[in-house]
């Protein structure tokens, strides 16, 4: 799959956040988005996905050779994007696992084996070390920020979409969890071949991932883009050297 | 009291009570045309019965449960197995009356169903005995309203399920009168679930009042008829006796309803619970009343109120109304209420992982009610209320048997501890 983004501007109300983004990312490739607080990182990310509050005012998202940028949130899921949220919502009753296995049935547009769900939800769930498992728990309610941030792995996992977008996967993270985050997603990518788009402020995660394309991204442009040698840059020299003066 | 005494008495009360004059009825212009409906029930039945009895039968068949009482305008069937229900004509029911707990001076209502009932339906659980009962009402283009009396001995359980349906498409009536007394440690389950047409006013009168160490469990689901009143009253007058209103009210189109219910703490060491769960959807419209009283006598008693409601679509109007009134200091007691509209972030987040809107939605909406649903001991007809919900949120119909499946049901299984409700209130952080 090849998802290209181009000239993309996008707007909440009237205001306007993404000011002409282009990008483009196939399946197995690996590209990181850095940037300061209010970038619009996330509002990029949530545009690709196809949030209904957001407006895309010019430009295009393309994936398979057409213009999703008219088409729902579920049908871009099933095209084959995957969007890990930075703050997952908590949804009251609906069973974590369910919810999982009718998500599962809408991507795969067919049944699914439930022991074999089960089989590898009980594996991912031993990898991410959810130490209080998640059969019987409501969709995020009451779990932890960490347990949040695996819990969306685990989703990925599972429905093993073309491309995702981890809008900041190591928010809240304790040093350890950080790890088993990075090296779970590091594996389901490389088994499924899912191209990836990480969005993070910090490179410690990225110390444990190999990220092939990094792009700078400064009051809703993308500034600079390069190889890993732009997180060394920022290491060392903070965002203010990538903000217009 | 005589049976012709006690209902000309009814149709005085009703007559010089005053019509509702809340906001429901002074807002959206609702009217019940109770006195023509009276003046129909008095005219003899038209109903064809063997159309009738076989639509009962496929119902029973589509819920797949047994039926032991089905009873409609001007006929009933009572299964021969049934050892402790009785259905009296309301002059053969003398006795039974002379001891009711209500009494038709106090609601328009009630003075209705006592001045028009021609039925009583008795159940009488003897001392230390189990029994469960599935009733159905079928209202039809003649009004029905028919009393129901249940007494629930001494060490004695039941269970038992009312499911009220319609199957006319003329304007009518099917009003319910409730008496439920319950007896030292006895225990009982009841299950109401009007699902009657568009075409179909519901009435409804619950009393039920509670002895020493009684459970009484009562689970309302208001889903059918255009225009449905209910007034529901439980006094837990023993000590220790518990008891639970549960309420899960799902409208669609132009459907209106009036629910209140009231729970009395009048013993000591009693427990009181009133939930309530309101999805509405289109333009319908919901005024949730929730009471509870603590009386002074009720030292040590428990008592809470939690009103719910989402909105699915903005024309759609919720007043949820929870109220106290506590007038002894040494309980616990906790009331609240929230609605909002139905959650974007939640939909858009459902949708990202491949859910259609429609799904999304039902998602929602089936975990919201998941709690209410999770009360329900007897896990068919949790199946029943899950199709039920799961039906009108995907059509936005209602009024006909819903395809009973597990589907509906995969998410129906949460019941409260009603030991934690008070954990992590702010009033009881300590507990």
């Amino acid at each position: 799959m090849e998802l290209e983004i181009k000239d993309l501007h996008v707007n909440i109300d009237e205001k306007e956040i993404v000011r002409g983004v282009s990008l483009r990312v196939k399946s197995g490739e690996f590209h990181v988005i850095m940037g300061p607080n209010g970038s619009g990182k996330s509002t990029l990310a949530k545009a690709i996905m196809g949030h209904p509050k957001l407006k895309v005012t010019s430009g295009q998202i393309i994936a398979e050779g057409q213009d999703i940028s008219g088409l729902s949130a579920d049908k871009r899921a099933k095209l084959g994007l995957f969007l890990q949220f930075q703050n997952p919502i908590e949804i009251e009753g609906v069973g974590f696992v369910n919810f999982l296995h009718t998500a599962k049935r809408s991507i795969v547009q067919g049944d699914v084996d439930v022991n074999q769900f089960m089989g590898e939800i009980n594996a991912l769930t031993n990898n991410l070390k959810i130490t209080n498992g998640i059969v019987g728990r409501s969709l995020n309610q009451g779990f932890s920020g960490g347990e949040k941030k695996k819990a969306e792995v685990l989703q990925l996992a599972i429905l093993k979409p073309k491309i995702a977008i981890l809008d900041e996967p190591d928010s809240g993270l304790d040093i350890d969890a950080i790890k088993v985050v990075a090296e779970n997603i590091n594996e389901i990518a490389h088994k499924h071949e899912t191209g990836l788009v990480v969005i993070t402020h910090y490179n410690r995660i990225l110390s444990y991932m190999k990220p092939q394309f990094v792009h700078v991204m400064v009051s809703g442009k993308i500034v600079a883009e390069g190889g890993t040698e732009l997180i060394g840059k920022l290491e060392k020299e903070g965002y203010d050297s990538f903000i217009p003066k | 009291m005589e049976y012709k005494a006690f209902a000309s008495q009814a149709l005085e009360q009703f007559k010089s009570l005053p019509d509702e004059g809340d906001e429901l009825y002074k807002r959206y212009f609702v009217a019940m045309p109770l006195v023509e409906m009276g003046e129909s029930i008095s005219k003899p039945s038209v109903e064809n019965e063997d159309r009738l009895r076989e639509a009962a039968n496929r119902t029973a068949e589509e819920l797949r449960k047994k039926f032991d009482v089905v009873v409609w305008s001007g006929g009933a069937f009572v299964s021969e197995s049934c050892k402790v229900a009785r259905l009296l004509e309301m002059s053969d029911a003398e006795e039974a009356l002379g001891s009711r707990m209500t009494s038709s001076r106090e609601d328009k209502i009630a003075a209705f169903l006592d001045a028009y009932s021609s039925k009583v339906l008795l159940i009488d659980i003897p001392r230390e005995t189990d029994a469960s009962l599935n009733l159905m009402f079928i209202n039809t283009s003649t009004p029905l309203p028919i009393e129901v009396m249940v007494n629930v001995g001494e060490n004695s359980s039941l269970r038992m399920l009312e499911y009220c349906t319609s199957h006319s498409n003329q304007k009518s009536l099917l009003g319910t009168m409730h008496e439920l007394k319950m007896a030292k440690y006895s225990k009982a389950e009841i299950n109401i679930i009007h699902n009657e047409s568009k075409d179909t006013n519901v009435i409804c009168w619950t009393k039920a009042r509670g002895e020493e160490h009684s459970e009484t469990k009562i689970n309302f689901v208001y889903n059918g008829g255009s225009f449905t009143r209910s007034r529901n009253k439980v006094d837990i007058a023993g000590y220790d006796a518990r008891a639970e209103i549960n309420e899960l009210i799902v409208g669609a189109g132009d459907q209106k309803m009036d629910i209140s219910s009231n729970v009395i703490n009048s013993a000591q060491s009693s427990n009181a619970t009133l939930e309530s769960k309101a999805v509405l959807m289109d333009r319908s419209v919901c005024i949730l009343k929730g009471y509870a009283l603590i009386d002074e006598n009720a030292a040590e008693s428990r008592s809470y109120v939690n009103e719910r409601g989402i909105i699915l679509d903005k024309a759609a109007h919720i007043d949820s109304i929870p109220s106290m009134s506590i007038r002894n200091s040494n309980v616990k007691a906790t009331h609240s209420s929230a609605t909002a509209p139905i959650d974007e972030e939640s939909i858009f987040y459902l949708m990202s992982r491949g859910a259609s809107e429609l799904e999304a939605k039902r998602m929602i909406v089936n975990g919201f009610i998941t709690g209410i649903i999770g009360k329900i001991g007897d896990v068919l007809v949790r199946e029943i209320v899950a199709s039920i919900v799961n039906e009108k949120v995907t059509t936005r119909n209602f009024g006909f048997v819903p395809k009973v499946t597990t589907e509906s049901m995969w998410l129906a299984g949460i019941a409260h501890a009603s030991s934690s409700i008070f954990k992590g209130h702010y009033k009881y952080r300590g507990e």
